[in-house]
């Protein structure tokens, strides 16, 4: 049902720290053009930059900036996904990582930025996320706009030739997935439990 | 009794009639098993409320919502 | 204002000012003990967050010390207490007690507990002339089948014991549960929460609050019940009442009292050669030790748990040496200052020892030892370090100083829950003989504490569980059974084990009615039956096949237990434990993706339909009888935490070992090849216990939820109303209602 100006909207999405950034990458690097406006700016914790669009955090109040993500990539972390309208149809590519690795990653980057974190121990914290997760997860295969694909981030660095042709599988072919393997280095890969 | 690990409670009488007819029905032997069954379930909701809480001023922390 | 947690009455003003002026002495005494004790906890702690050794296809736990100094301190004070208010308590019991005892029908009930007494074959030994004293039993009051649980289970089956309820109201679905986050599997009946804060001492480590030792069953036991109308009753050795309940009585725990490992019974192979390590595939428990040769003897050392004092994570050890005899086959044990005369092929006895902590600290352990041969290859076994009873490391008994009581009266025995090694045996570390002496050895102990209960109870009741027949059951019925898969290619040389365990078992009732006197109401009763185990079911596999169920990379079967091979996102029903299968439930599981409602509904009665009649190709018999969806066999508050499906086996079926822990193994079906050959986890309605009265019951469609009402009504207490049994002796009319 896709009308020619209509393609579905990639998605790359996940929790923070989980690759995200990687994935956009790979997939503007592989021929799909990404949808980010550079506001924020590459630092240490992403030394390559964060690939994100600012008008997201706001899609709840206005969701305009959709209609120029017809058939490009944007970055919607995890929670955000259920302010995506239903009117578009979306392809998501969901980013897996271990969560002790997430977990230390995102300690990491709040002690950079200097802001405060969750104050909550890391059993707690993991059974926050495993629990939105899992509801995410869910609500994706019960709403018929959505598709989506899980990519492990581990899986991602050790093989990502066969990661990058399951992906370009999952997006209708177009893509090239050796030209997405070319960002994939291994020293980016901190945090590894 | 000294190392005991329990806490007493106090509540209205009408407040403890009203539960013990509700536990009578629920199958639970006494109301002291009907109340702790009821309280570790709304505690274990409010953490979990709290916590997610929380994960959201992670999330705001770390720059990804607002 | 009305209290909702119930203490001990509070005692009248001038005693309280004594308890003050005492309380104010011992604060200083305190002070000093409290610091040795709480040494003792904890760094067994250290063994709670992994799911430990499972020694019998459920539960591995951490364990929680409370040294044995404060555990005899805490009985003093709790004595002293006791005394200062004892006048009250004692008239306020005397006059509940009495008005109890002018309804009842007789003045003690005694209820000897044989686990797993198989009716099929007690009806046959009975027309054989085999078992007189049940015979005689049979006569003078009534037999009957006693109806089981789903899923009929020890821990499940006795729990309905205790409380007069379904498990959908005490919460006990199998020996083990799983957390619905990380779907690893929890003890079902006990949980342990370790000790919070440390204080650190140079190399030390204190530990300054206790570990949390929570009793999982929920409901109340009709001892419980008992007691609140001021009559007593003694518990022994039942199993779920670890950690032990409160009541006007004594208890001694069961099933569920760890090992000093915190495992439920890690055995020990001592050699001289071979690989040090676990002896298997980590789940049943035993570990190798490599001795080291010394001449003509060995030395090595018996394990214990990290030393909760060291802030380097030690492990605790008491070393020992074996030197050989003068006479062949003989040799000398020397441990703890101690020296041991050991026989090849024999059981020790307890011995004693302690391991050392710190100066002055220390926590005391009890093994039997079986030397196999001294000169040539040393061989030993060593029953896994049990809680020493006379002084525990943590409370076993109710009052806690029951344990050490029976320990004067007895000399020491075996504290833990699973006391025989049945993993020995089927590790083939042990004998059958050996395995067989032990079974008998413990189930000594047991009479001994049983008729030290029947002699000093003279009024209440008097409960005891004696578990050999369960275990003598599940590991010999190979030798029964002709066509059994585990005796192909092996000489029947232990034909008549169940058998001769079952005359046995006869006698002791014949030696528990000589004596009893006609006030006492007598019941000998099973929890449930027993079954040829030939064949086992891989539920997960089946699961697999019909599609409800993806392993990670779609590979078709996996080796990784507790279900870490599998894809949860892609996963829609899963099988652990022995009673059935859970939907991956959205809300519930952390990756659950079946939404609960109407899709939920529709997977179980799908599950359901499947399941039923499910063929084993091999035979084209029938393999699963029914499944049934839980609420259909269970109502309560705990409902929920039960497994969403409940499989009833055939006879001659169970669940695989690879699926009862998490495992998806390439078949379906397979024969059952181990020494462990007989089992009970089959449809209820096959394996009913058995249940002997010595006065004769109105109603012979008895249940074990009826065991509670039945005994509550002859003692002359009404049976409260969360119950869902009902007495099987007729209403007297005397303003009791059920």
């Amino acid at each position: 049902m896709d009308s020619p100006c209509r393609s579905p909207i990639v998605i790359v999405s996940g929790l923070p720290r989980s690759g995200t950034s990687l994935m956009m990458q790979m997939l503007e690097r592989g021929g799909l053009s990404l949808l980010t406006d550079g506001l924020r700016a590459a630092d240490e914790d992403n030394p390559r930059g964060y690939f994100e669009l600012e008008a997201v955090k706001k899609t709840r109040e206005d969701a305009s900036w959709l209609n120029a993500a017809s058939g490009r990539s944007v970055k919607v972390i995890y929670k955000l996904l259920y302010d995506l309208p239903d009117d578009h149809k979306y392809r998501v590519i969901f980013m897996r990582r271990g969560l002790d690795e997430v977990l230390s990653s995102q300690a990491a980057m709040l002690k950079r930025r200097g802001t405060d974190g969750a104050a909550l121990p890391p059993d707690r914290m993991m059974r926050v996320f495993e629990k939105q997760l899992g509801d995410v997860l869910g609500y994706m295969s019960e709403t018929a706009c959505f598709e989506y694909l899980e990519v492990d981030y581990k899986q991602l660095i050790d093989d990502a030739l066969s990661q990058a042709k399951m992906v370009n599988t999952f997006l209708g072919g177009g893509l090239d997935p050796q030209k997405m393997t070319e960002v994939v280095d291994a020293d980016l890969y901190r945090q590894r439990a | 009794m000294i190392f005991s690990n329990k806490k007493k409670v106090a509540i209205d009488k009408s407040l403890y009639d009203r539960l013990k007819a509700v536990s009578e029905v629920g199958g639970y032997s006494s109301v002291d098993e009907f109340i702790v069954h009821i309280l570790e379930r709304e505690a274990a909701q409010f953490e979990e409320a709290q916590d997610e809480e929380a994960v959201a001023k992670q999330l705001r922390g770390l720059g990804y919502i607002e | 204002m009305r209290t909702c947690i119930v203490n001990e009455p509070e005692p009248a003003d001038s005693q309280r000012v004594t308890q003050l002026y005492v309380g104010c002495v011992l604060i200083v005494v305190l002070a000093c003990i409290w610091l040795r004790a709480t040494a003792s906890h904890g760094a067994l702690v250290s063994r709670l967050d992994h799911p430990v050794r499972i020694a019998y296809i459920g539960p591995g736990a951490g364990i929680a010390l409370v040294g044995s100094f404060l555990v005899v301190l805490t009985a003093l004070v709790s004595a002293f207490m006791a005394m200062l208010t004892w006048p009250l308590r004692r008239v306020w019991r005397a006059l509940r007690g009495r008005r109890a005892l002018r309804n009842a029908r007789v003045r003690r009930v005694v209820v000897l507990g044989l686990d797993g007494l198989e009716p099929s074959l007690v009806e046959q030994y009975l027309r054989e002339g085999r078992l007189p004293h049940l015979a005689q039993l049979q006569e003078l009051g009534s037999y009957c089948h006693l109806g089981t649980t789903w899923p009929p289970l020890s821990p499940v089956a006795w729990s309905s014991f205790a409380t007069g309820t379904n498990p959908g109201k005490h919460n006990i679905f199998d020996f083990i549960s799983r957390d619905v986050r990380t779907y690893l599997p929890t003890m079902s009946s006990v949980s342990i929460a370790g000790p919070r804060r440390n204080v650190k001492l140079g190399r030390y480590n204190l530990p300054l609050t206790k570990p949390a030792i929570t009793m999982m069953r929920k409901s109340k036991p009709f001892w419980n019940v008992l007691g609140e109308s001021g009559i007593f009753s003694a518990v022994l050795r039942v199993p779920i009442t670890f950690p032990p309940d409160r009541f006007h009585g004594v208890q001694l725990s069961a099933m569920c009292v760890p090992d000093l490992l915190g495992t439920q019974g890690t055995f020990i192979h001592y050699s001289d050669r071979g690989d040090a390590g676990p002896m298997n595939d980590g789940d049943l428990g035993g570990e190798q030790i490599i001795v080291e040769r010394t001449g003509q003897g060995i030395r090595s050392y018996l394990p214990g748990p990290t030393n909760p004092l060291a802030a380097n994570n030690e492990t605790l050890k008491v070393p020992f040496s074996v030197l050989p005899g003068s006479a062949e086959g003989t040799a000398t044990l020397r441990v703890d200052g101690q020296e041991i005369a050991l026989r090849e092929n024999f059981f020790s006895d307890w011995v004693r020892f302690s391991y050392k902590m710190a100066p002055g600290m220390s926590m005391k352990g009890i093994s039997r030892f079986y030397l196999k041969q001294m000169n040539g290859q040393f061989s030993m076994y060593s029953t896994a370090v049990q809680i020493d009873p006379d002084r525990p490391a943590m409370p076993i008994s109710h009052p806690t100083v029951y344990s050490s009581y029976l320990a004067r009266q007895q000399g020491p025995f075996a504290t833990l829950g699973l006391a025989e090694d049945t993993s020995s045996l089927s590790d083939e570390v042990m004998t059958e003989d050996a395995f067989l002496a032990q079974a008998y050895g413990i189930h000594e102990e047991r009479t001994k504490m049983f008729f030290d209960a029947l002699e000093k109870v003279r009024g209440g009741a008097v409960i005891c569980v004696f578990d050999a027949p369960d275990r003598i059951q599940h590991m010999f019925w190979r030798f029964s059974d002709r066509a059994h898969p585990a005796l192909r290619g092996r000489e029947n040389t232990h034909r008549d084990a169940i058998r001769d365990m079952y005359v046995r078992m006869d006698k002791l009732v014949g030696e528990t009615v000589r004596q009893l006197g006609d006030d006492t109401a007598l019941f000998v009763m099973s929890d449930h039956g027993f079954k040829s185990f030939r064949r086992c079911v891989d539920l997960n596999a089946w699961l697999l096949e019909k599609g409800y169920l993806r392993l990670s990379g779609d590979v078709k079967h996996t080796d990784e237990s507790y279900l870490k091979g599998v894809d949860w996102s892609r996963t829609r029903a899963y099988a652990l434990g022995l009673a059935g299968i859970y939907i991956n439930q959205q809300g519930r599981e952390s990756q659950g993706i079946v939404a609960d409602g109407r899709e939920k509904d529709e997977l179980v009665t799908e599950l359901v339909e499947q399941l039923a009649g499910l063929t084993d190709p091999e035979s084209a018999k029938i393999a699963v009888r029914q499944a049934v969806r839980r609420e259909e066999v269970y109502r309560g508050p705990y409902v929920d935490a039960a497994p969403d499906i409940l499989v009833g086996y055939d006879p001659g079926y169970r669940v695989s070992w690879e699926s009862a822990v998490g495992k998806v193994s390439q078949h379906l079906f397979a024969d059952n090849t181990k020494a462990w050959s007989g089992d009970h986890c089959v449809h209820p309605e096959t394996v009913p216990g058995v249940l002997f009265s010595s006065l004769p019951l109105d109603s012979t469609a008895a249940n074990i939820v009826d065991m509670g009402p039945t005994i509550l009504s002859l003692l002359g207490v009404e049976t409260p109303k969360y119950m869902d049994g009902t007495s099987l002796f007729a209403q007297t009319g005397s303003g009791e209602s059920n």
